[in-house]
């Protein structure tokens, strides 16, 4: 029996214990991984604490489920980038792999650089990867990337701006 | 602490990038540095650019080098990407996310690019060979009721396999102006922002109309279809050439010098024209589309006409000069 009534602030324990049961049996039938799926529905409670709504929740069930979208493309993405971290991984030889604390460390800094770096061009964003991590002269990588010496000022001047206007907008 | 940027400060932030840029480049010159510091002095607002600016090198010091550059350069993790993938499969009604998991999820949900003169083979989770021509763009979209391939612009061919999935799922290809339904066939679909071209190689797609009021068309083997968003042609002999761009050529047999020349165009950037009274020459061959300069070199040596190169991106055709 679904339980109607809203929820006001402070109220999250009782959102929890009313609604944490179906948003985990929800997830799990859309993921088809109870796994996950009690992963993703802990993290929508603890990102819904975190947004600290001052609204009442009128609608508790398609919030929740709005929240939990949100949390499941974050989830995404991370996994997407554990992913591609790991198969770097592989190609190093074992006295170059960091500790496991090292990585974890590591993997937040790629997702908040991926997160900066998102919304810029392909091009753009190698030619920023080349010169930060690859120490890779213009001219170099206006080769590499079969462009002007031009277009790669005006490519690296781009995704300073970019970064720089991120952070400065997130509080970094 | 979030912060709200003024007008002047967004401006002082470009420059102060372009600035770091200039200055970082291995071409700069005494005078860039000079100019530098010209600007640097010249407002508050540009010093504390510039150190914000400064800044944001130093602070990716924890990632180890060799990690960055290889894990971000490889299919983009970005929230609007993801969200795109997620954002199709509820629309196409998709009861269930199942297919969330990394490799699959990249199967389903691609979207492909050519540049102008590039060309791919690309074999889908399915099995069918998709064959994908000079600046194509292109998304795949399978779910667990359809194989979908959403053509934006451009011309591929495609041999459609028998559907591994447990419910064989209908095949088809959408464009502005259409949607092509395959049953069991090998045809290629050409698009831009206002027609579509569908040729048939092997049994038969069934095409239905997005903005014209007509019922759907069967096309079989060796036909052709072409339409626009307000008009559907008349079904026509194919030709069986118009898929030699699949190994590098294009083969043309008594077609005007003005009709190749169009042709060409699309696999190279630049201009290509052709002088209005050179181009009714009917013109017969097989000409390369990885050089079109040497497809050019043929035309001229075959023909009575000049190449003019204006510059390096602009080429007319011209009668010959004697």
């Amino acid at each position: 029996m679904a339980i109607q009534r809203s929820y006001g602030t402070g109220e999250i324990s009782q959102l929890y214990s009313d609604h944490h049961s179906w948003l985990k049996g929800w997830l799990s039938k859309k993921l088809g991984d109870t796994a996950d799926a009690a992963d993703i529905a802990q993290d929508t409670f603890v990102k819904i604490i975190r947004l600290r709504n001052s609204d009442l929740i009128r609608e508790p069930r398609p919030y929740l489920t709005t929240i939990a979208k949100s949390v499941l493309i974050d989830f995404i993405r991370r996994k997407k980038i554990e992913q591609s971290y790991l198969d770097v991984l592989a190609t190093l030889p074992e006295t170059q792999l960091p500790s496991m604390e090292d990585q974890a460390i590591i993997i937040e800094a790629l997702m908040e650089l991926d997160e900066m770096l998102s919304g810029l061009g392909f091009k753009v964003k190698r030619a920023f990867l080349l010169s930060q991590f690859e120490d890779m002269r213009y001219s170099d990588i206006a080769q590499e990337l079969d462009v002007s010496l031009r277009t790669v000022k005006n490519y690296i001047a781009k995704a300073l701006e970019h970064i720089c206007l991120f952070r400065l907008r997130n509080g970094i | 602490m979030k912060t709200v940027l003024t007008k002047d400060e967004k401006a002082a932030i470009r420059q102060a990038a372009m600035w770091y840029a200039t200055l970082e480049s291995n071409d700069v010159r005494q005078s860039d540095h000079e100019a530098w510091k010209a600007w640097h002095l010249s407002h508050p607002l540009h010093q504390k650019a510039w150190k914000q600016i400064e800044a944001i090198r130093a602070d990716f010091s924890n990632i180890p080098d060799n990690i960055a550059s290889p894990v971000l350069t490889s299919a983009s993790n970005s929230r609007r990407t993801v969200l795109k993938g997620l954002v199709v499969a509820l629309a196409t009604g998709s009861a269930a996310w199942s297919t969330y998991q990394l490799a699959p999820w990249e199967r389903w949900m691609a979207g492909y690019q050519t540049a102008i003169g590039e060309r791919r083979e690309i074999i889908l989770a399915d099995g069918t060979s998709l064959s994908i021509n000079t600046d194509t763009s292109l998304d795949v979209v399978f779910d667990d009721h359809q194989r979908l391939i959403k053509l934006y612009s451009g011309e591929i061919l495609i041999k459609t396999a028998i559907d591994p999935h447990k419910v064989s799922r209908p095949f088809s290809v959408e464009t502005k102006q259409g949607k092509i339904l395959a049953l069991g066939t090998r045809f290629s679909v050409k698009t831009d922002d206002t027609q579509t071209t569908v040729s048939v190689f092997e049994k038969t797609v069934k095409v239905s109309f997005k903005g014209a009021q007509q019922n759907n068309v069967m096309l079989h083997a060796e036909q052709k279809l072409h339409f626009t968003s307000s008009a559907i042609g008349v079904v026509e002999r194919y030709n069986p050439l118009s898929i030699t761009w699949r190994s590098g050529s294009v083969t043309v047999i008594d077609v005007s010098l003005d009709a190749l020349i169009t042709e060409l165009s699309r696999y190279r950037t630049g201009l290509l024209r052709c002088d209005s009274r050179i181009a009714d020459i009917k013109v017969s061959g097989t000409f390369p589309i990885d050089d079109t300069d040497r497809s050019l070199k043929a035309l001229e040596n075959g023909f009575p006409i000049s190449i003019v190169r204006r510059t390096g991106y602009w080429i007319t055709l011209i009668p010959k000069q004697t």
